[in-house]
């Protein structure tokens, strides 16, 4: 007895044409990098907002969503126009799945990290007002938050404890195996 | 693809839910909580008025922060929810429909996974189809 009738609606699709999907998509994605790039320049090139402590995280949402604008949009509105994945092959797969899945999900993780540390930044501001101070509560729990947020899912997506089957005609390829 | 099968391998079941847990829910839950109390401890301090100054720059860092958060949300809680269900009725089904002895599962290796997954009775394959297509996961 085989099993694979029932199991392929794992990871189903919006009941939206595709071409709807990839015209809307690419009608974000295209003012989305460019206000990306623009705030990026700004929050970067001034000196007061680069060195504000509350717009690290900014920055760090803003580089992450550029990166998936740039690949995981793009993925998405060819695979719509050919019916079929970009490169078929399994790297190209686990790096769509891992900006897709991974870091979509890490500007979850990032925003919750805000939220905690914005509660340090207004009403615990002694805690950051040394140098010492601000590398112990402000750069570590970030650069730990981002690093925590890679290393699962690279471990999860390109080192997967399970067998990866990669269906090429599939947004995703399919699903990765865990999920 | 034999996910039935797949996901038999406790190891894999124990990722999906560590996944969805942790990576989904946990920091939904701590953004919803602390953007509450952020907001409510703001409008405490300023009834014992301050300083206005510092009062109005702590105001602009909360509307930034809840802004994304609150765009983020709309996005992201109803696939966070949709794919806890999702895999939570998934992962039941496929513990109580394919295998004789739900019980057993956890001491069973992946070799004789494909054996069980013969006992799987059609009809409740079916049942679990008919439920699952109710709760897919929306993700694109």
């Amino acid at each position: 007895m085989n099993v694979s009738e029932d199991t392929d609606l794992v990871l189903a699709e919006v009941p939206i044409p595709r071409w709807i999907k990839s015209w809307f998509l690419l009608a974000l994605d295209i003012p989305a990098v460019f206000y990306t790039i623009y705030l990026l320049y700004r929050i970067v090139s001034i000196r007061n907002l680069r060195e504000a402590l509350h717009n690290h995280v900014i920055i760090v949402l803003l580089v992450i969503s550029l990166v998936s604008q740039l690949t995981g949009v793009c993925f998405y509105v060819v695979y719509s126009k050919i019916d079929q994945v970009w490169l078929a092959s399994p790297f190209f797969c686990n790096l769509w799945q891992f900006v897709d899945i991974g870091l979509f999900d890490m500007i979850g993780m990032l925003l919750a990290y805000a939220a905690i540390e914005r509660h340090v930044l207004i009403f615990h501001s002694s805690l950051v007002n040394t140098r010492r101070k601000r590398l112990i509560f402000h750069y570590i729990p970030l650069s730990l938050t981002i690093i925590y947020g890679l290393s699962v899912y690279i471990i999860l997506i390109f080192f997967a404890p399970c067998e990866n089957l990669y269906d090429y005609t599939q947004p995703l390829c399919g699903s990765p195996c865990y999920l | 693809m034999k996910i039935c099968t797949i996901i038999l391998n406790h190891c894999v079941v124990l990722l999906v839910i560590y996944d969805i847990t942790v990576n989904c829910i946990f920091p939904v839950v701590l953004m919803i909580f602390f953007n509450l109390t952020l907001i409510i401890r703001h409008i405490r301090q300023k009834q014992r008025v301050t300083q206005q100054i510092q009062w109005h720059k702590h105001r602009k860092m909360i509307f930034q922060l809840l802004s994304i958060t609150i765009l983020l949300l709309i996005f992201y809680l109803p696939i966070c929810i949709l794919m806890m269900i999702n895999s939570i009725i998934f992962i039941f089904l496929c513990l109580f429909s394919c295998s004789p002895n739900a019980f057993c599962l956890f001491a069973v290796d992946i070799k004789s996974l494909e054996q069980i997954s013969m006992f799987c009775p059609a009809k409740n394959r079916i049942t679990a189809t008919v439920i699952l297509m109710g709760t897919v996961t929306i993700r694109r």
